[in-house]
């Protein structure tokens, strides 16, 4: 399951680079059905749906991984404040918890009122809700690795907590990082494309999945194959990265 | 919660006033004089410190003051009648997912079975769906081919909840199933379903003894805990089935920058979350 995962997303990955690096031939009339030309027909402004879809897959790819990014390294500076004694935990993770009470969609909706709509809300919006989950489950997982012998051991002897930290802690959080990395990479995927889709995620002429879906929406009947390629391929990423956790969990078990 | 609606009508304070910069610029004609300026600051509260001008902003939202929004509507009436909207949808949405998460999960509960199997299968077809395409997908079915269901509005009062809450339901039932079943088999796994098991019980008796029975109460808290996805998912839901609701208010803020308006709606889920999942824990 793992592998064929694994397969799907570099796969999709790799041919939205490579059909982003040729660049196929533009122009052409508008809402043309697929054809060996237009493999995946043309939108309404007569562009060749198979480019910007896999140019949209590129952008929601990179935002996504923004968000894996920024969130992670932040459970992983959490992870190392919570060693210290003195850390607010309590209060952060009061925090956290009235964090989760706002939907990461309704958070980026309420930040790009303020703001306006762009990628960079995007990215922030996602990641800080996505924080707020990771520094529970960081907490646990610093818990589970403080209670440890090795650890207790290694605190009975005074080393550094850095040194900790480095030979204890980011080690055994290993596990976690990945499931929490490919979980948020695929909420974040499908969280950006609901945003593009609504309008308040990517801005306009930079193409995204959720954007060409709203695009579809309103000639969806005469033009299927701008509904069904991006919804497609937005299904294949969501349904692959599942394969990479479900594989771990039940190993895990 | 009380940290939560602290912070976030703090939030909604800072980011309002400073996306409105200045009130004075936009009230006050362009050749205002300096006299003038300070004049309408003090009458209308401006010049006075930020902490008190967020007391009075929390104390005038408390008694039901929310102001007014871009194109000068007042906004808790526009709040007043889209909300009865989003909390007939939410409510139906969480229906339909009990509705399908609970007997999919009891269908399960035999780890590697055909039908659990199956039951993880649809969970995770369930959860790759992105709720608007799913709508999309519903709403191309059911409205265009079919007929039977209307595609965008509330022109045919209650049925036409059901296919929006139905693909709402739907995605959200996956989270549910999935919950369900940890919790069911934790229980499975624990000293008592052993000894059930050891005394004799079968298979689907413990599960009914250990778990199902004790998990009825955690459906309920399971309900608490994931009511903020629901709230998100109206969002999209009502946007997509162009519903008057709260969620697709949220989104029509977002993209006429109208942050007094959004931030408010936030607040008010916000608060809702809250007291649903208090309600929950109390259960």
């Amino acid at each position: 399951m793992r592998r064929v995962g694994f397969s799907i997303i570099i796969f999709l990955l790799l041919v939205s680079v490579l059909v982003s690096v040729i660049g196929l031939p533009a122009g052409g009339d508008r809402l043309l059905p697929p054809s060996a030309e237009h493999l995946f027909g043309t939108d309404m402004l007569g562009r060749d749906v198979a480019f910007r879809t896999a140019a949209g897959t590129l952008v929601s790819a990179v935002i996504a991984a923004s968000v894996v990014i920024l969130s992670l390294l932040s459970g992983i500076i959490l992870a190392y404040c919570y060693m210290h004694p003195l850390f607010p935990k309590g209060l952060l993770l009061g925090i956290a918890d009235g964090l989760k009470s706002i939907p990461s969609i309704v958070l980026a909706l309420f930040l790009s009122a303020i703001t306006g709509p762009g990628i960079p809300v995007v990215v922030f919006s996602l990641s800080l809700s996505h924080i707020s989950d990771i520094s529970r489950t960081a907490y646990s997982e610093y818990l589970r690795i403080a209670e440890e012998g090795y650890t207790e051991a290694a605190i009975q002897m005074k080393a550094k907590r850095s040194w900790i930290f480095l030979h204890h802690m980011l080690p055994n959080m290993k596990q976690y990082l990945y499931e929490q990395g490919v979980s948020i990479f695929m909420t974040a995927i499908i969280a950006e494309s609901s945003l593009s889709f609504l309008g308040c995620g990517v801005p306009q002429p930079v193409p995204s999945l959720g954007l060409i879906l709203s695009e579809a929406r309103p000639v969806m009947m005469e033009a299927w194959w701008m509904i069904l390629f991006p919804s497609a391929v937005l299904f294949f990423l969501a349904i692959s990265l599942q394969m990479l956790i479900s594989e771990t969990d039940s190993s895990a078990h | 919660m009380i940290i939560t609606l602290i912070a976030v009508s703090f939030a909604v304070f800072v980011f309002s006033s400073f996306a409105e910069g200045d009130s004075s610029a936009y009230i006050l004609s362009e050749d205002a004089g300096e006299d003038e300026i300070v004049a309408y600051r003090d009458s209308s509260g401006l010049s006075e410190n930020t902490a008190r001008r967020y007391l009075s902003f929390l104390s005038s939202f408390s008694r039901g003051d929310w102001g007014e929004n871009i194109s000068g509507q007042s906004i808790k009436e526009t709040i007043g009648r889209r909300f009865p909207v989003s909390a007939v949808l939410a409510s139906m949405s969480v229906m339909f997912s009990l509705l399908i998460a609970i007997p999919l999960s009891f269908a399960s509960l035999k780890r590697g079975s055909l039908s659990d199997r199956i039951v993880t299968g649809f969970a995770s077809l369930c959860a790759s769906f992105p709720v608007f395409v799913l709508s999309l997908l519903l709403i191309i079915i059911f409205s265009l081919k079919l007929g039977v269901f209307p595609s965008s509005g509330l022109s045919r009062g209650f049925v036409s909840f059901i296919l929006p809450s139905f693909s709402l339901g739907i995605v959200y039932s996956s989270l549910l199933i999935r919950m369900f079943r940890r919790k069911i088999r934790e229980a499975l796994d624990s000293p008592s379903g052993f000894y059930s098991r050891a005394a004799g019980l079968g298979y689907m008796e413990t599960a009914f003894a250990v778990a199902v029975k004790p998990a009825l109460p955690l459906l309920v808290t399971v309900i608490g805990e994931s009511c903020a996805a629901i709230i998100g998912g109206t969002a999209v839901i009502e946007t997509v089935f162009a519903l008057p609701g709260l969620g697709s208010l949220l989104v029509k803020a977002a993209l006429e920058r109208d942050a007094l308006l959004s931030g408010t709606i936030v607040l008010i889920s916000a608060f809702a979350v809250g007291i649903i999942s208090i309600c929950c824990d109390i259960v």
